[in-house]
């Protein structure tokens, strides 16, 4: 029988509706294995038992009294550092902000309380989200590796089988970095889909918010209780939700996947391409229609990433950098002091230009439904591993390694979903990433999702 | 003194942009946000390849009060 934290939210879910498994069994048994892997892991900043076994209980209680509230009643799961969770501390896993505590919950776990989910605890991030290898955390596949980042807490916890969902935040990649590193699903949604109330921000104008999970269907569940219009959040958009479980159990027949010719397979590693394009070639075989596009600005799209996030993140730090400067790792540090000393008139070239990329971005999309693309172009680096050697005479920094093939979905907005698609020989997980049009989720889990149907990568989980 | 000639920005030259950025920055600190802020200004430096033209940036002013019915 498979262990209960092996099971995915789904699976679990069905078990606590019939009555098999009740949620404080399955809170326990996720609270047993967070024990068992934290010594080595260290995915958490917050293990909140006493709370998370008392809103088990109520969930119990809730479910036998013949009030069922969806498939997150009951089920553990893990908020990245950055939200806010009533009562508890939101450190955003720096110095910075030891003392500061939440009085109410950010939109999210508000929103997943009401769907009845349990929170386990609070995961790491890398400090303030302001990075992407999560220096405090380990990657469950080899824990000489990192994370991946920001949300490295979230990836590491939804890997190794102690959360059944963590939620995490992406500015430049940080849902679907950890996701693909760790081999989990990542679901970064359309900019404004989903509030970020009461989440620390890192860059106003790039921020999302979403889950991590270990199937595209445990994601479209959660996407269920997270998407909607908050006007407390000035990003985000009113435009009607959808029952996003409705594009789960399709295939890809008919539907037009866009294969870029230039950009996203530029220095990746030939076992993260062999992969990706093995997935593509497998959607080709259950009848999509592929072709190639090309990636419009590509020499800005860093650019754009950067100028907004370095003048954005800078600003909102302003105040804290001089009160408590050595309270900041370095590397974060640096940037934000380096982010005061670029031009203003940078930030609105970079705005100005975006304008333009999501134009023709908007035309790459005459033709197609989605495009297909590795999520990152590299496996988990080594803790310490500065660089990637690609061979070719050019060592590149992880930082940009890892952000430039999220920055495009972040840059345009659009939503995306980093999905599992094989092992290096090393051993370390591979994944592709979907980008569909804006606010075009369903179909992105309806691909994504297929592929999952076909493919058993997601039902694999690390030896610790 | 700022080198006016060379793009390359040194940690001599931080000191005046931390003044106009009302930064106070320690002397150590010179060396370390040097290389740092060199490598943005050169990667911001592609976006002079794009012809904006007329473009307007992609923020907008919305004058609604949305958190009021």
């Amino acid at each position: 029988m498979t262990a209960l934290t092996e099971m995915s939210l789904r699976e679990v879910a069905a078990k606590i509706k019939s009555g098999e498994v009740s949620p404080v069994e399955v809170t326990q048994a996720c609270l047993d294995r967070a024990t068992a892997t934290e010594p080595t892991l260290n995915a958490f900043s917050n293990i909140m038992t006493e709370s998370a076994v008392a809103e088990a209980k109520a969930a119990e209680a809730e479910i036998k009294s013949g009030t069922y509230r969806g498939e997150l009643h009951g089920v553990p799961v893990g908020i990245k550092e950055l939200y806010d969770v009533a009562g508890a501390a939101t450190t955003s896993s720096s110095a910075v902000r030891e003392n500061w505590r939440a009085e109410t919950d950010s939109a999210s776990v508000a929103q997943l309380r009401a769907a009845g989910a349990v929170i386990l605890g609070k995961t790491h991030t890398h400090e303030f989200a302001y990075g992407i290898s999560t220096p405090t955390t380990r990657n469950p596949w080899n824990t000489d590796c990192i994370p991946g980042g920001s949300s490295g807490g979230s990836g590491s916890s939804v890997a190794a089988g102690s959360t059944f969902m963590s939620m995490g935040s992406d500015t430049g990649g940080s849902i679907r970095i950890p996701a693909a590193v760790c081999g989990t699903v990542g679901l970064k949604p359309t900019f404004g889909r989903c509030s970020r109330a009461g989440v620390t921000s890192l860059s106003w104008s790039l921020d999302h918010v979403g889950p991590l999970t270990r199937t595209v269907a445990d994601a479209a569940v959660c996407l269920n209780a997270l998407a909607g219009y908050d006007p407390r959040d000035p990003g985000s958009v009113d435009v009607p939700t959808e029952d996003y479980t409705a594009a789960l159990g399709k295939d890809v027949n008919g539907l037009r996947i866009g294969v870029p010719s230039n950009y996203y397979f530029d220095n990746c590693d030939p076992e993260v391409e062999a992969a990706v394009r093995a997935a593509i070639d497998l959607m080709c075989a259950e009848g999509a229609i592929i072709s190639e596009v090309d990636i419009p600005y590509p020499d800005q799209i860093m650019s754009i990433e950067f100028a907004l996030c370095l003048a954005e993140a800078s600003e909102y730090h302003r105040l804290m950098l001089r009160d408590n400067p050595d309270l900041y790792t370095e590397d974060v540090r640096v940037f934000l002091e380096a982010g005061e000393m670029m031009p203003a008139t940078r930030y609105v070239q970079a705005l100005r230009a975006r304008n333009l990329m999501q134009q023709a971005w908007a035309r790459v999309y005459d033709d197609i439904d989605l495009i297909v693309a590795p999520a990152v172009p590299a496996p988990a680096a080594k803790v310490g591993q500065e660089v990637f050697d690609w061979g070719n005479g050019i060592e590149e920094p992880i930082t940009p390694v890892y952000v430039r093939l999220s920055a495009p979905a972040n840059v345009t907005g659009l939503p995306a979903i980093a999905t599992p698609c094989g092992f290096t020989a090393s051993g370390l997980p591979v994944a592709f990433q979907a980008i569909a049009r804006p606010f075009g989720e369903a179909t992105a889990i309806q691909a994504c999702d297929a592929y999952q149907n076909i493919t058993d990568w997601h039902t694999l989980h690390p030896e610790l | 003194m700022i080198d006016s000639v060379s793009k390359e920005v040194k940690s001599g030259d931080i000191p005046v942009l931390a003044k106009a950025a009302r930064l106070d920055l320690a002397p150590d600190r010179l060396d370390i946000v040097a290389p740092a802020l060199d490598s943005v200004l050169h990667l911001f430096d592609a976006l002079d390849a794009v012809d904006l033209g007329e473009t307007p940036p992609t923020n907008s002013f919305d004058p609604r009060w949305r958190d009021r019915s």
